[in-house]
C-alpha cells in the first residue's frame, strides 16, 4: 500500500531544478543579487538615531487615606490626565527633529525648523532627515523648503533642482509637493526635479516637475487628477502639446455633409507623416500608431530613442500616451513580460 | 556587533540569501525586503556574538532566520506556495541539498562553473530554448511561436532540460545522485 503522503524522492528533484533555474536567471539573464547595504545600514542608523523611551517610575505604598470614599475616584481621574500629558510630553520630546547634513545654507539664517529653506550652491549637496524615517537627497542648486507638519506626515516643498526621497516602510507618510504636483508615498524611493524645461521652444520655456520612482510605488496628484507611478516609472508635468506636426498632410476642402453628431472631445491625429511626441521627433510611420482602446484614442510608441524625452521612457517598452483635446494627459507603460 | 560588523556581514553573505530565497520560492521584492528583514534581525540580537561566528556558521543563522521570515511572510499573507505540509518538507529538503551539493565546497563557485560546463556542452537544439528563456527573456508563449511547439510542451521542454542539466551537474562534481533523478 502506498503512502499518500508526497514523497521526498520528488522534492529533492524539484529542488535541484528550482536551483538550477535560479543560477540560470543569475548566469544568462540580470536576475542579480541586489546590493542592499546602504539600505539596512541606513535603516539602523535611523533606528539607533532614536532616544530611548522613558519609563514612569511606579506609585508608592497605600495609606490610610485611601479609605476615604472620594479619593480613589479623584486620583484615578488625576492618573488619567497626568498619563495624558505625560504621553503628549513624551511623544513631542521622542520625536526626532529635523536633522540636516552636508554643505547648505539656511535662508535668512537660523536652524532648520518647519518653514525654513534649505539651499544648496553648485558642487554642494545636502542630506535632510525628517522624523527619523523619511530621507532626502539633495542634488546642487536646489532649493527645498522644510514644511513639517503632524508627527509621521512629514512634507517638503521643492521649489527648484533636484531631490531624492528616501522613506522607510511603516513608518509614516511623507509628501514632496511642488508648484504642480504632489507626490505622496508610505515607503518608496523617488526623484523630483523641478527645473525649466530645455525642450521647449525659446522663448516659452516653463518650469516643469519631473518625478521618477526608483522603488516601491508612488501617488501623484495633479490638479485633475490622481496617478499612480510604479518602480521605473517617471512623468514630467506640465508637459506641452504632445503632437505638433511638422510636415502635416495637405488639407482637402471638406465635403459637404449633413450635419454630425457633437465630436468626440479628442481630435484626430494624422496617421502619416512626421510628427513631434512631447517635443521629440518621431521618425517615420512605424515609429508610432495611433489605436483606439476602450473608446479613447491613443498614440502608441513602438520605438526606444526617447531617451533625453521629458518622459523618461524605458527601451524596449511600448508606451500608450493618453491624449485629450490633443494634450498629454499621461503616458502609461504597456503591461507585458516583465523585463528581465 | 558593531554596525561595522553588520555591514562587512550584508557585504559578505547577502548575495547569498537572496540566491538561497529565491531558490525557496521568494519573488524578486519579497527576497529584498526579506533580506532586510533577517540583517536587521541579526543587528538586534547582539547578544548571540553573531559577529564572531565561523562564515559558515554565521551562513547557516542567517539562511535559518531567513527561511523563517520567508514561511511568516507567506503565513502574514495567506499565501503558500503549497500546502503547509509539503511545504515544510520541502524546507527541510532544500537546507539538505543546499549545504550537501550547492554549499559542498564552502562557497558554491565549483556548482556554478560545473553548470557552465555543462551548458556549453549542449547542442544547440538545447541550448536555443535555454537562450530564448533566460538570455533574451522570452515568454513561453513567445518561444511557442518561435519553436513550433506549444505553450505546455515548451513548460514541460524546459523542465526536462533544467532536470538534465541537474544531473550533468552532479556527474561532473561527482555528487551522490539525488533519490528519483534519472542518470
Amino acid at each position: 500500500m502506498k503512502d499518500s503522503k508526497p514523497e521526498p524522492i520528488f522534492l529533492d528533484a524539484e529542488l535541484q531544478e528550482t536551483l538550477i533555474d535560479q543560477l540560470l536567471r543569475e548566469e544568462l539573464g540580470s536576475d542579480l543579487p541586489p546590493d542592499m547595504t546602504d539600505r539596512i545600514m541606513w535603516q539602523v542608523r535611523a533606528q539607533e538615531a532614536k532616544p530611548p523611551v522613558r519609563r514612569r517610575k511606579r506609585i508608592g505604598p497605600v495609606r490610610t487615606v485611601w479609605r476615604i470614599w472620594w479619593v480613589q475616584p479623584a486620583l484615578a481621574a488625576m492618573i488619567a490626565v497626568a498619563v495624558g500629558v505625560w504621553i503628549k510630553t513624551a511623544t513631542k520630546e521622542s520625536y526626532p527633529a529635523a536633522q540636516v547634513t552636508g554643505a547648505y545654507t539656511v535662508e535668512g539664517g537660523g536652524a532648520v525648523r518647519p518653514g525654513a529653506v534649505v539651499i544648496t550652491a553648485p558642487a554642494q549637496e545636502a542630506r535632510v532627515i525628517l522624523g527619523g524615517y523619511a530621507q532626502v537627497n539633495m542634488a546642487p542648486e536646489t532649493r527645498l523648503k522644510v514644511v513639517g507638519g503632524a508627527h509621521f506626515k512629514e512634507s517638503v516643498f521643492l521649489e527648484a533642482g533636484e531631490a531624492t526621497a528616501q522613506v522607510q516602510k511603516k513608518q509614516g507618510d511623507f509628501a514632496v509637493v511642488t508648484e504642480h504636483l504632489k507626490a505622496s508615498v508610505t515607503g518608496t524611493k523617488f526623484t523630483v526635479r523641478v527645473a525649466m524645461d530645455t525642450h521647449a521652444p525659446p522663448g516659452k520655456a516653463i518650469k516643469r516637475t519631473t518625478i521618477r520612482v526608483l522603488e516601491g510605488s508612488v501617488d501623484v496628484f495633479l490638479p485633475n487628477s490622481t496617478l499612480p507611478l510604479h518602480a521605473g516609472e517617471s512623468l514630467t508635468y506640465p508637459l506641452p502639446p504632445v503632437v505638433e506636426i511638422a510636415t502635416a498632410p495637405p488639407v482637402e476642402p471638406a465635403p459637404v455633409l449633413p450635419p454630425t453628431p457633437k465630436p468626440p472631445a479628442i481630435e484626430p491625429l494624422p496617421d502619416k507623416g512626421e510628427a513631434h511626441v512631447i517635443g521629440m521627433p518621431v521618425e517615420g510611420p512605424d515609429g508610432w500608431s495611433l489605436v483606439e482602446r476602450s473608446g479613447r484614442k491613443t498614440l502608441v510608441l513602438s520605438r526606444t530613442d526617447y531617451a533625453t524625452s521629458p518622459v523618461k521612457f524605458q527601451a524596449n517598452s511600448e508606451y500608450v500616451i493618453v491624449l485629450r483635446d490633443r494634450k498629454f494627459v499621461r503616458a502609461m507603460r504597456v503591461e507585458g513580460e516583465p523585463p528581465r | 556587533m558593531t554596525s561595522e560588523d553588520l555591514e562587512e556581514m550584508i557585504r559578505t553573505h547577502q548575495a547569498e540569501i537572496y540566491r538561497y530565497l529565491r531558490y525557496l520560492g521568494a519573488d524578486r521584492t519579497t527576497a529584498e525586503d526579506i533580506i532586510q528583514e533577517t540583517f536587521l534581525a541579526a543587528f538586534k540580537s547582539r547578544e548571540t556574538a553573531l559577529a564572531e561566528f565561523e562564515a559558515s556558521r554565521r551562513a547557516a543563522w542567517l539562511r535559518g532566520t531567513a527561511r523563517n521570515q520567508l514561511l511568516a511572510h507567506w503565513r502574514r499573507r495567506k499565501q503558500y506556495p503549497t500546502d503547509p505540509a509539503t511545504l515544510v518538507q520541502r524546507m527541510d529538503n532544500s537546507e539538505v541539498l543546499w549545504t550537501s551539493h550547492f554549499l559542498r565546497e564552502g562557497d558554491g563557485f565549483d556548482y556554478v562553473d560545473a553548470l557552465r560546463e555543462c551548458l556549453d556542452k549542449l547542442p544547440d537544439h538545447q541550448r536555443k530554448p535555454i537562450e530564448l528563456f533566460y538570455t533574451q527573456g522570452k515568454s513561453r508563449l513567445e518561444m511557442a511561436g518561435l519553436l513550433q511547439m506549444s505553450e505546455d510542451g515548451i513548460k514541460s521542454l524546459m523542465r526536462r532540460l533544467r532536470r538534465a542539466l541537474g544531473i550533468c551537474v552532479t556527474k561532473r562534481l561527482k555528487l551522490a545522485p539525488l533519490p528519483g533523478v534519472g542518470a
